[in-house]
């Protein structure tokens, strides 16, 4: 079941640690300079199954970004609440896994209304979360990744793109494998559609595409036959901003792909309703 | 009565000083102006500055307006790279966007010592070196003009693109 659990977390691409603006599930590149100090909370339910089970699991991540200079920015997801895992036996919540992703802004390319902005990135996923009971909140594995995010945004449209390959750690004699994930977002501002004066109220539309990959993990040099595999959803969100530091979003991850192996949960949809806040 | 007195004498001196804005407006183009959702690092850096009461931002048209307090001096003297245009620049880019062109309205007469041509603002005495190859102004007279600031070797350069009614 810990496992399962485990699965679940990285399938469903926990917690993005961007907290300073769009997409919902994609990263940005666009930072607020030195001026962001801000929190990003949402509810995420996923639900998925194994043969003729349901399993569903709500997380709750709490993530804060601390601008470190105006181009980098450091993203902490303070351990992760699972507020329930409706599996049998189900158990109280409890801490999962901290995140800590630095990323740094190395090419900004500024026009009138339009901007192309790259920054490299890295995520150090902590063995905080609890895997001694089960089912477990955390894989205990330290996991590296690295990759980056870019952005092009131009009036009311905008691209976003993510890729992160991991180095997943080791727990309990378990050699996780390798992966890989990757977002592509593709925004648009439903309203207003002319945005002259700020803050205006506002109202986004997305549509992304969540994806990741991973390699079966090993014991003892094995392969484990119920791991690794291929799951991409389609995302459809929409985010309103009422005032110029409040943020709501919300979205639902539908499965496209679901290649995985024999005997791990197959997601069937994942719904996130969240806000972000600037507080100073 | 003499008290009075004091405080009259006191208040119409504080008064004699510099009064009106002589520098009307300013506008910033700020290039990357694309999310509003950030554009409150923009605001939120502007407002810190001492010289800006306020800021007005046009997402769209890509430009910010810092409203300027009365006390507003584009230029330091005594060092030109770090009066207000070089902070409004400064600001912009700590919002994590790129200045470009810094328009002002102003009034003033122009001046010419030797080579250069400066607009000395009215009620402040602040002196501006004056682009004035495209257009010839003529000189000590009341003006109102509409210009770009530049960022020139010497300091700011105003390089007036108009003259403005003065009424």
């Amino acid at each position: 079941m810990r496992r399962i659990l485990c699965r679940l977390a990285v399938l469903g691409g926990v917690e993005p640690a961007a907290a300073i603006g769009p997409p919902i599930n994609t990263d940005t590149p666009i930072t607020l300079g030195f001026a962001g100090r801000g929190v990003r909370t949402f509810a995420k339910v996923i639900r998925a199954s194994v043969g003729d089970r349901e399993i569903t699991t709500t997380l709750w991540p709490l993530a804060i970004p601390f601008n470190v200079t105006t181009k980098m920015v450091v993203g902490i997801v303070v351990p992760t609440l699972f507020k329930e895992a409706a599996a049998s036996p189900c158990r109280p919540p409890g801490w999962a896994t901290c995140r800590s992703s630095p990323k740094y802004v190395l090419v900004q390319i500024d026009r009138p209304g339009e901007t192309l902005r790259l920054a490299p990135k890295v995520v150090l996923k902590l063995s905080t979360g609890e895997d001694e009971a089960s089912p477990a909140l955390g894989s205990g594995s330290t996991d590296v990744s690295l990759g980056a995010v870019g952005a092009w945004l131009r009036g009311r449209r905008g691209i976003y793109g993510e890729a992160l390959l991991q180095k997943r750690g080791e727990s309990s004699g378990r050699e996780f494998g390798r992966g890989l994930l990757y977002n592509v977002a593709f925004a648009y501002r439903v309203l207003p559609a002319v945005n002259r004066t700020y803050p205006a109220r506002q109202v986004n539309a997305y549509l992304e595409f969540n994806g990741s990959w991973t390699a079966r993990d090993e014991v003892a040099g094995v392969e484990v036959a119920a791991s690794g595999g291929h799951v991409l959803f389609a995302t459809p969100g929409l985010q309103y901003i009422p005032w110029s530091r409040l943020l709501v979003e919300a979205s639902l991850q539908l499965p496209l792909v679901r290649e995985l192996k024999a005997g791990q949960p197959k997601p069937d949809w994942t719904a996130s309703l969240g806000t972000r806040v600037l507080l100073f | 009565m003499r008290t009075y007195l004091t405080m009259v004498m006191l208040a119409l001196a504080l008064g004699a000083g510099p009064s009106a804005a002589a520098v009307e407006s300013m506008t910033v183009q700020v290039d990357g102006l694309v999310c509003p959702f950030c554009v409150y690092g923009l605001e939120k850096q502007l407002k810190k500055l001492p010289s800006v009461e306020g800021v007005r931002v046009d997402v769209d048209a890509g430009h910010a307006v810092p409203q300027l307090a009365e006390t507003a001096r584009l230029v330091d003297p005594e060092d030109p790279g770090s009066g207000l245009i070089a902070a409004v620049r400064e600001a912009v880019e700590s919002g994590g966007f790129t200045p470009r062109i810094l328009r002002i309205t102003a009034s003033g007469r122009l001046e010419t010592r030797g080579d250069i041509t400066e607009l000395v603002v009215s009620g402040t005495a602040e002196r501006i070196a004056v682009d004035t190859e495209n257009l010839d102004p003529p000189r000590e007279v009341p003006l109102r003009v509409d210009g770009v600031l530049h960022d020139d070797d010497m300091g700011a350069v105003l390089e007036i693109r108009q003259l403005l009614d003065t009424t």
